[in-house]
């Protein structure tokens, strides 16, 4: 297996070999490939659109869990196409990443044993000659150690240097009290400043609470509200939410403290008593309109008290008419799967008309061949469509031919699978058959004249078991070669 | 396509890295593959002996079960087991009707691997003699009927 397969178990040979069991729930359980259009089941497993469509119109259960499932259950598994696709994009420079770093591990690793060795075998020299001084000794070594980085590649370079680099640098730094840690100090300082100053920010913001009486008052003046509707709606949307924070926070609901006080509401803003703004907000948020008539509520609607309408069959309103389809959605329709003994053969070659596809016109193919050219369509066609990069028709319709093209041909040829013709079969080699049998006729007399009537039941066996080899093997020749992928 | 594209990932994946006890036998092409099993305990019925069985994609592999069997080859022989035929055809509910596209090679070698080492039974399933002769060469064939749930 020369050919690259990306595989979960790729992530065993890298520095985190925990990523494997990621990767591989990020693979569809049919296919193994990632996910493409991930759809989840009722049950709650997910699979490739195409292929829990395939794998639910040969039998209706989960492939996972065996429980009963339908087509039509199937929902997008929005979350999981995305995990698929962010993870999809950094897969091959994270997988690169990570073997770098556990090669160049190797090669530390390596690199510090044949270090290790040499030491070991220096000590050794020197316990046997112990003159020479030990500074002198250590030059050979490193220039030992420079031809290494020669020999092999480039990684053991970088890699050889740098240790060494971080190893007399990352330590004096921090003991060093000059520029880095005057430098350190200046941001703390300013950081320390800034925070001062949003701390500053802060205590306006919470300043502002003071004013709220004032905006109250602006508020009470009737007049000026009317004048200055804009503005003061400004306000007191401010208001108003502040008083709504402020009523969370107290948990008091109901305490008034002034009881003229008119807030408007921050979503339909509205103007509410202060006491009342509450449990109005409430009912916004929640969409409905309070069913209380309020004082602005009662000058909106003069004179007329909440009437409902009567709930009757008559008052609902008719369902529109749904237009036609126009092309673009037409477009974007999923097809139905059909029953096949409920559609008639006419019906199904009318639909493949009507897809472009191509069958044969003779009606040399079954309605079996053709229901199953239709539901693979079908399955391609709604695949299709769940997927974010969606192929054009012409695609789908050659991926399809090609589909059938393999299945037909990767017919396992033992015996007789479900599909063997075997009349056509027959007559298309009646001759060699014919030949075969003449043949084991001429070599059974051939042997009676010798042996007597003794052996003829085995021999005959041994006869037909030769030729059903040599049925198979025309079987085999005659296939057509197997479609490459 | 499909098929060939699933079983070159399988085919990826259990050259990397197998279960103890079954090992890749020959995968000559995407249609047929051969793999030797072993049981790993003391079972006295199988003990240190290697059986191979046989796989056979059809086009359509994940979503249809393969054809497993055992065969006789290299000295490789045919276990004993209440529900393996002396051909070799095995009556598993997984390899019919409970097929499901996330088994795997692995997953069937697993379970026929487990399959053998609680049978206790030396003997063969009941109508062997009557089921040989009548010539099935494909359990695709063949309806079983899975009755017995204790082995």
């Amino acid at each position: 297996m020369d050919i690259d397969i990306p595989d979960p178990t790729d992530w065993l040979q890298t520095p985190i070999p925990g990523l494997q069991a990621l990767e591989s729930s990020l693979r569809c359980q049919v296919c193994k490939e990632l996910f493409t259009a991930p759809k989840v089941t009722s049950c709650g497993h997910t699979f490739c659109s195409l292929c829990i469509r395939r794998y639910l119109s040969t039998s209706s259960k989960c492939p996972t869990c065996m429980k009963p499932d339908e087509e039509p259950r199937l929902r997008d598994n929005i979350l999981v196409s995305e995990l698929v696709g962010s993870f999809n994009t950094i897969r091959k420079q994270l997988l690169d990443t990570l073997r770098a770093k556990e090669k160049e591990k190797e090669e530390e690793e390596e690199a510090r044993r044949r270090r290790k060795a040499e030491e070991e075998e220096e000590e050794e020299k020197e316990r046997v000659t112990s003159i020479q001084p030990r500074a002198e000794k250590r030059r050979p070594y490193d220039d030992d150690d420079d031809d290494d980085i020669m020999e092999d590649a480039e990684p053991i370079y970088r890699k050889g240097k740098r240790p060494r680099q971080d190893t007399t640098i990352a330590p004096r730094y921090p003991q060093e009290t000059g520029p880095p840690t005057r430098r350190s100090t200046r941001t703390s300082s300013q950081r320390t400043n800034s925070r001062i100053l949003s701390s500053q920010t802060v205590v306006i913001l919470d300043s502002d609470d003071e004013f709220l009486p004032e905006e109250d008052e602006i508020s009470d003046n009737d007049d000026f509200r009317s004048n200055n509707n804009h503005n003061n709606n400004n306000n007191n949307n401010n208001n108003g939410s502040r008083a709504k924070r402020k009523a969370i926070s107290r948990g008091v609901p109901e305490t008034p403290t002034k009881n003229s006080d008119m807030v408007a509401c921050p979503i339909c803003t509205r103007l509410k008593d202060k006491s009342k703004v509450e449990a109005h907000v409430n009912r916004c948020l929640e969409g409905k309109r309070s069913p209380s008539p309020t004082p602005i509520k009662a000058t909106n609607g003069p004179g007329t008290p909440l009437k409902r309408q009567p709930v009757s069959f008559a008052n609902i309103p008719k369902p529109q008419q749904r237009a036609p389809y126009t092309d673009e959605e037409k477009k974007e329709l999923r097809l139905p799967k059909g029953n096949a003994s409920l559609t008639k053969e006419a019906d199904i070659r009318k639909k493949l008309r009507e897809f472009g596809i191509k069958y044969d016109a003779k009606g040399k193919e079954s309605k079996q061949v053709l229901w199953a050219r239709l539901q693979e369509w079908t399955n391609m066609w709604n695949a299709n469509l769940d997927s974010a990069t969606p192929k054009s028709k012409e695609t789908l319709r050659r991926e399809l031919e090609a589909y059938e093209r393999h299945q037909s041909t990767q017919k396992p040829s033992v015996v007789q699978d479900k599909g063997f013709e075997r009349d056509a079969w027959s007559k298309g080699h009646r001759s060699e058959f014919e030949a075969l049998v003449a043949a084991a006729r001429k070599s059974a007399a051939a042997r009676k004249k010798e042996n007597g009537v003794v052996e003829a039941g085995p021999k005959d066996q041994q006869l037909l078991d030769s030729m059903a080899g040599v049925q198979a093997e025309l079987n085999g020749i005659d296939s057509p070669e197997v479609v490459e992928a | 396509m499909f098929a060939q594209k699933r079983l070159g990932k399988e085919l990826s994946n259990i050259h990397k890295s197998l279960p103890p006890g079954i090992a890749i036998a020959s995968t000559p092409d995407f249609t047929n593959w051969k793999m030797d099993i072993q049981v790993l305990d003391s079972n006295p019925l199988y003990a240190d002996q290697i059986y191979r069985l046989n796989f056979k994609f059809s086009g359509s592999y994940p979503i249809e079960a393969p054809e497993v069997t055992f065969i006789k080859e290299d000295g490789r022989d045919i276990p004993m087991h209440p529900h393996i035929y002396s051909n070799g055809v095995i009556c598993l509910d997984l390899l019919g009707t409970n097929w499901s596209p996330v088994q795997n090679v692995e997953s069937v070698c697993m379970s026929i691997q487990s399959m053998l080492t609680s049978n206790t039974k030396n003997e063969r399933p009941p109508g062997d003699d009557t089921f040989v002769r009548s010539g099935y060469r494909s359990p695709r064939n063949i309806n079983f009927v899975y009755d017995d749930n204790t082995v």
